[in-house]
């Protein structure tokens, strides 16, 4: 009997620690979190966290697609430039994924030295691949902090009002964060529709002009990443522009015509 | 000295341009009793909206003491400051200053909801309000899609969302058309009534300053003489001191006041007097019956 329950005697007492360790992150990011409350960090954590505020998303949401819908052109511009990037990301990575995966199936038909030297170049293929996804990266961010930089400094009286009414600079940076991460989500959706064509298309045009039996598969994992590429370089191209907004005077937000 | 709402000493802005200092407030005292309507008058310049601005948080001042309720705004934090904009004051503005993107409905519910206020609640009392101001119906619209008045009419209403003691109001009137701005005032002057706020509406309306309880006129940055029936009289009052005390010369030094002599020689113009030349008017300055005495005597002791 007892050799029968000691292991899940063991396994409890594993869970127990785990959840002890557990605790303890949760206190080590407590106190990290107070020690950066008052820079403009704890913000952005605030803001991904979503502690003690309490705004309601819809509200607040739909005033961000307004802001996005009334500057129609310059959002559509800047989706558009993030979501070439995401479409960049999702097809390099199907295509290094599935040229990995051929790799890996053909290296135990070679000869070691052969294997190696595959192995060598499919690294390098993934090398480029992970640079042109950072200058992706890159330049989606640039696209998302200039907008968000232009439309702080056009709706500046506007934050005047919202500081004059009672609006607190967490509020207002709620608002901006908000509007980058509507601009990112959008625009890392419609990355991720274009760069799952353009993965197809890239393979039905291989197939036919090699004539070959040949399909790119695009994974779920490649589209994750361009999504969650394209949100995360928005919230944190984003955070700047939004805490400039938040700490602007309201007097003289209010001035500006 | 209980039912002060608002208490202002020697409440003086200086406006820093460079190595240009410009006094755009120069000892300001005020006091403002519940339930008061207190129009401020005065020309283009002499810093009204600036008083308005330092009254309600929105900004702070060089040197003096503010106090809403018996709170020393000066001693607060820019936090605490936002959280008294939000509970206490109630702002209208000129430019009606709504924000676009939301409904009159949600421009309203806007304050209200920084307050975290439940929301149905919300949404009942937004609606009451908008049909006290006149504007059931029109919940739905977008700023853009509502006239002058109707705008001003739902910022009339988001200034009083959250039930504050104090209605701030920069020129509710000066963008709009008689017959809207006699409607304006007359919400205003009965919300008044009714719900017992007080108000301070900044204007050079005189028909607007009309039905206030108290006219204020400011003359350059400061508070000229504060007696209702004075209105119109007080733009002499240095002038007569000033024949009463012509004859005597080298009553005060230009050097020993702190008033710089550039913006008496504006103060001149927008007064209209006929005096030109400037060290009579120092000389006015030493008097005690001149509101601008004072002022001198403290800017020279302060700086």
């Amino acid at each position: 009997m007892a050799t029968r329950f000691s292991p899940l005697f063991e396994s409890r007492t594993q869970v127990r620690s785990a959840s002890h360790v557990g605790l303890g992150c949760a206190d080590t990011l407590g106190s990290f979190e107070l020690s950066v409350r008052s820079t403009a960090s704890s913000y952005v954590l605030a803001f991904a966290l979503g502690q003690r505020s309490h705004f309601s998303l819809p509200r607040e949401f739909w005033m961000a697609v307004r802001n996005l819908k009334r500057r129609r052109t310059r959002s559509a511009l800047t989706i558009s430039g993030i979501a070439v990037g995401v479409t960049l990301i999702v097809a390099l990575a199907s295509i290094s994924e599935t040229l990995n995966s051929a790799v890996e199936a053909a290296s135990s038909r070679l000869t070691a030295q052969q294997a190696a030297g595959v192995a060598e170049v499919s690294r390098s293929v993934n090398m480029f691949l992970a640079g042109v996804c950072g200058v992706a990266f890159l330049i989606a961010g640039l696209g998302i902090m200039n907008t968000m930089l232009i439309s702080v400094a056009e709706r500046k009286r506007e934050i005047g009002i919202m500081k004059a009414v009672g609006a607190g600079k967490r509020r207002i940076m709620q608002v901006f964060m908000l509007e980058a991460v509507v601009l990112g989500v959008v625009a890392g959706a419609t990355g991720c529709i274009l760069g799952f064509g353009l993965t197809k298309a890239v393979g039905v045009i291989l197939a036919v002009s090699r004539n070959a039996e040949l399909s790119i598969d695009v994974s779920f994992r490649s589209l994750t990443v361009a999504f969650l590429v394209a949100l995360v370089s928005a919230i944190l191209w984003g955070a700047y522009p939004s805490w400039r907004a938040s700490c602007l005077k309201p007097v003289e937000a209010l001035r500006n015509e | 000295m209980s039912n002060l709402v608002l208490k202002a000493s020697n409440l003086s802005k200086a406006h820093r341009n460079g190595k240009v200092e410009s006094w755009v407030l120069r000892g300001v005292n005020l006091e403002v009793k519940e339930g008061e309507v207190l129009a401020i008058m005065g020309p283009s310049g002499c810093g009204k909206t600036t008083l308005l601005n330092l009254l309600g948080g929105l900004d702070r001042p060089t040197w003096g003491e503010i106090w809403v309720d018996n709170r020393s705004l000066m001693s607060m934090s820019d936090g605490e400051l936002t959280r008294l904009r939000l509970t206490e004051i109630g702002f209208v503005f000129q430019a009606y200053n709504l924000i676009p993107t939301l409904t009159a409905l949600e421009n309203v519910e806007f304050p209200l909801s920084l307050l975290s206020v439940s929301k149905h609640e919300r949404y009942e009392r937004a609606s009451w309000l908008l049909g006290l101001v006149g504007l059931t119906g029109k919940e739905g619209r977008l700023p853009a899609e509502l006239s002058g008045g109707e705008q001003q009419r739902v910022a009339i209403a988001r200034a009083l969302a959250n039930n504050p003691r104090l209605i701030l109001a920069d020129e509710p009137t000066g963008s709009l058309d008689s017959s809207n701005s006699t409607q304006i005032m007359k919400i205003l002057l009965n919300l008044n009534e009714e719900l017992g706020q007080t108000l301070i509406v900044v204007t050079h309306d005189s028909s607007v300053a009309g039905s206030a309880t108290r006219i204020i006129r400011m003359v350059d940055g400061c508070i000229a003489k504060e007696h209702p029936e004075s209105i119109g009289k007080d733009m002499f009052v240095c002038e007569q001191v000033d024949s009463q005390t012509g004859s005597q010369q080298g009553v005060a030094d230009p050097e020993d006041t702190a008033i710089d002599l550039p913006s008496l020689r504006v103060w001149l113009q927008v007064r209209n007097q006929r005096i030109r030349d400037v060290d009579s008017i120092v000389r006015c300055l030493s008097s005690r019956y001149c509101p601008r005495y004072d002022d001198s005597l403290r800017l020279s002791t302060e700086s």
